[in-house]
């Protein structure tokens, strides 16, 4: 309220003089009449007779209450609430596996440094200390998409990152997520055959458990470690006091009947395969009731006269396959056609399929013969060894011999690799207008109308000669 | 009240001599009810009204009367005589207000009362004073006038009453007065008209008596009754005032037709000229 406003002061002037006047003017005035005989009369006929009543000339309060209202209405009161602070959407991309953040503490001073705004954070995991909104992890384009997305109400955006985006900078002002580059950062780690790749950022030594260390590739930021190990279980320190375990991956495979024979034997040694117990077998080997499994020999001798192959060389199953080592006939038996199975190569005669060399029911390969062992070695594994891919998914030959245990995620290359930039983009702050404050200038405007028509409708009615000559 | 200045000075006098000399033209140009020098002896003088009766002569019905009260009242006149007029003055403090003062008029009237009795050989008297006759010795009835300021504390009908007990009540009385006192203070001139008496009763109210102005509360003082009374004048409050007015002003003039009193009632800013010539003349009064 601008009570200094001239208006104002003016209008609040005059009506203190008109408020002096109606002080003055509230007192009855006096006359002198030579009696009182007739006014007596009049009085004892209408009950205002004696009693002091109060003056209240309607003109003189009317034309008051029309300037102070005025005065109220020049100083235009009203109630205006505190001027909001403007929201601001921080996205702090995370700095470790799944979401996770380190420094959250000088995240919060780091961006209340920025502006003194309501800030709210956008990231992929719940913080107790802030006030989050989550934002499904992903590829970092993609969470800056979403973030883009889910802060369009905002007054501005900070996006804290450890590594600027293209265009990243057009979304708001991009500060570095880290304040010191980061150092021996494991961010990936991979197993195949008895080798174990490990990835880190530069400058940190890996310490590591059960492993060793046969060779390392550096650059100015990241470094690549293979190791070799035999040990069932390594352990990885992946930086900021956390380390991965990595368990040894075995292929636990059955030995079943029709499956003892010494080329069988030599092939299982072949393919390193790890005899396992009836609890832990993946794949089953000449099993007649267990499955998932591999059986040979399930056909029954046939003429072999005329006999013509039929089959997919592009399944898995021939994937690799020299087929010339192979000789599926040579036991001269095929299986009785079966529409319950799925055939993958099958016996044909005279254009007529007379039976089923190799086929798929459910979970078990069927063969006919026994192409293991009839079979060099070298191919016989390979057969094998698609064999087994296609039950279990997984080719022995392809499989990583390590897996990290439990849940625990590696950082990002992004997260490992962060170090500091100069902050990009810049924090264009949207001035919302604050909510129009609540003004009572125009009810007082219209009281103060109203009062001042009524005083000159009440002055219009009055006796002209009455308010020239008054007492 | 201390008269300054004169309200009898030179030009009231020259005003007296005017309004006789007015008087005189008319009673040349006028009939019945006149009288005077250059009219013959024995005609008759106004002297009043009476109720009509079967018989009467039908020629000396009022018609303003009848148009005003609507009943029939037949004008009263009487063989000239030499006049004796006795001026009963209402002295009262009540007649010492107004916009001129009541007084003023009421005073000056008396004297042209005076002043035209003595003119034509007759006397004056103000009630309570010694008889003044001829015209040379009217500057002591004026002297008398002077003296009857409005500040005595008795009242009109006080002074009529005490003419009513008088053995030998007076020809022609005129009583100059606001007339504003309860309707029973006329009692006596009642009684002296029942006498015989010509009553000639001129009311001077002032202009704010007749027509008060609103003006929000005002504590009225009565110079009368020596009180004060708050009223609020508003609109309403004055209207009724006007209405109760009017009322009493009936009730007098009721009464003096009745009683064949000569009525006239004037404001106090009226002049001499127009209270005799305009209204005492017309009303029938005797001049």
């Amino acid at each position: 309220m601008t009570i200094l406003a001239w208006p104002a002061l003016l209008l609040l002037i005059t009506g203190g003089v008109l408020l002096i006047l109606a002080t003055m003017g509230s007192g009855p005035r006096h006359r002198d009449v030579g009696t009182l005989l007739i006014w007596k009369r009049v009085a004892e006929k209408r009950t205002t007779s004696n009693q002091r009543r109060r003056t209240y000339d309607l003109l003189l309060w009317l034309s008051l209450s029309a300037v102070l209202l005025g005065a109220l209405a020049a100083a235009r009161p009203g109630l205006t609430r505190a001027q909001p602070k403007p929201r601001i959407a921080v996205f702090v991309e995370a700095t470790g596996g799944g979401g996770a953040q380190l420094d959250l503490t000088t995240v919060k001073s780091r961006t209340e440094a920025v502006a003194d705004a309501e800030f709210v954070y956008f990231m992929a995991r719940e913080q107790d200390s802030l006030n989050v909104r989550l934002i499904a992890d992903g590829p970092i384009q993609a969470q800056l998409a979403k973030f883009e997305r889910a802060s369009s109400e905002f007054d501005g955006r900070i996006l804290m990152l450890n590594e600027p985006t293209a265009h990243s900078s057009e979304l708001g002002l991009v500060i570095p997520r880290v304040t010191e580059r980061r150092s021996g950062i494991v961010f990936q780690i991979s197993a195949r055959d008895d080798r174990i790749v490990v990835k880190q950022s530069a400058g940190g030594p890996l310490d590591v458990l059960g492993a060793q260390v046969i060779e390392t590739i550096a650059s100015a930021r990241e470094s690549t470690l293979v190791l070799v190990s035999d040990s069932e279980r390594i352990t990885v320190s992946i930086g900021d006091g956390r380390s991965v375990s990595l368990n040894q991956r075995k292929l636990a495979v059955g030995i079943g009947t029709g499956w003892s024979t010494q080329p069988h034997l030599a092939l299982f040694a072949a393919l390193a395969l790890d005899d396992a117990s009836d609890v832990d077998v993946q794949v089953w080997l000449g099993s007649d009731e267990r499955t998932p499994a591999i059986r040979v020999n399930q056909g029954a001798s046939a003429a072999p006269s005329n006999i013509e192959l039929s089959f997919d060389p592009q399944h898995a199953l021939f994937r690799d396959l020299p087929l010339r080592d192979f000789d599926w006939l040579a036991s001269g038996r095929v299986m009785a056609l079966d529409d319950s199975a799925r055939p993958l190569m099958r016996a044909v005669a005279d254009g007529e399929a007379i039976g089923d060399i190799i086929r798929l029911r459910g979970d078990v390969f069927e063969f006919a013969g026994d192409p293991f062992s009839d079979s060099p070695i070298a191919s016989s594994a390979l057969l094998l060894d698609n064999a087994i891919g296609i039950l279990t998914g997984e080719r022995p030959s392809e499989r990583e011999r390590y897996e990290i245990a439990g849940d625990d995620e590696l950082p990002t290359r992004r997260a490992a690799l962060a170090e500091p930039f100069d902050p990009v983009g810049s924090l264009d702050l949207y001035q919302r207008s604050a909510d129009e404050p609540l003004e009572f200038a125009t009810w007082f405007m219209l009281l103060a109308g109203m009062a001042a028509i009524s005083a000159g409708a009440l002055a219009t009615k009055q006796k002209p000669r009455a308010r020239a000559r008054g007492l | 009240m201390p008269d300054s200045p004169d309200i009898f000075d030179a030009a009231f006098l020259r005003q007296l001599e005017a309004l006789d000399a007015a008087l005189l033209r008319l009673r040349g140009s006028m009939g019945e009810g006149m009288r005077g020098g250059g009219r013959a002896q024995g005609q008759n003088e106004f002297r009043g009204h009476r109720p009509y009766s079967p018989g009467d002569d039908l020629r000396r019905l009022d018609w303003n009367a009848y148009g005003r009260l609507g009943k029939f009242f037949m004008r009263e006149f009487e063989r000239e005589r030499a006049e004796r007029v006795t001026v009963l003055l209402d002295s009262s403090r009540s007649m010492s207000v107004g916009a001129p003062p009541k007084h003023i008029l009421a005073r000056r009237a008396a004297a042209a009362f005076g002043f035209l009795a003595l003119k034509r050989g007759g006397s004056v008297t103000l009630a309570g004073q010694s008889t003044i006759e001829g015209v040379s010795r009217f500057s002591r009835f004026l002297d008398q006038l002077r003296q009857a300021a409005p500040d005595s504390d008795t009242s009109m009908s006080g002074q009529a009453s005490a003419l009513a007990a008088r053995g030998r009540a007076p020809s022609d009385l005129v009583v100059i007065g606001d007339g504003l006192e309860p309707i029973d203070a006329l009692q006596p001139l009642k009684a002296l008209s029942e006498r015989r008496t010509s009553v000639t009763l001129v009311q001077v109210l002032a202009p704010d008596e007749l027509d008060p102005l609103e003006g929000g509360t005002v504590e009225l003082r009565g110079a009368e009754e020596n009180e004060t009374l708050e009223l609020t004048l508003d609109a309403s409050m004055v209207a009724a005032y006007r209405s109760e007015l009017q009322s009493h002003l009936d009730a007098i003039e009721t009464m003096a037709l009745r009683h064949g009193w000569t009525l006239a009632m004037t404001d106090s800013a009226t002049d001499l000229h127009a209270l005799f010539i305009g209204k005492l003349l017309q009303t029938g009064a005797s001049l």
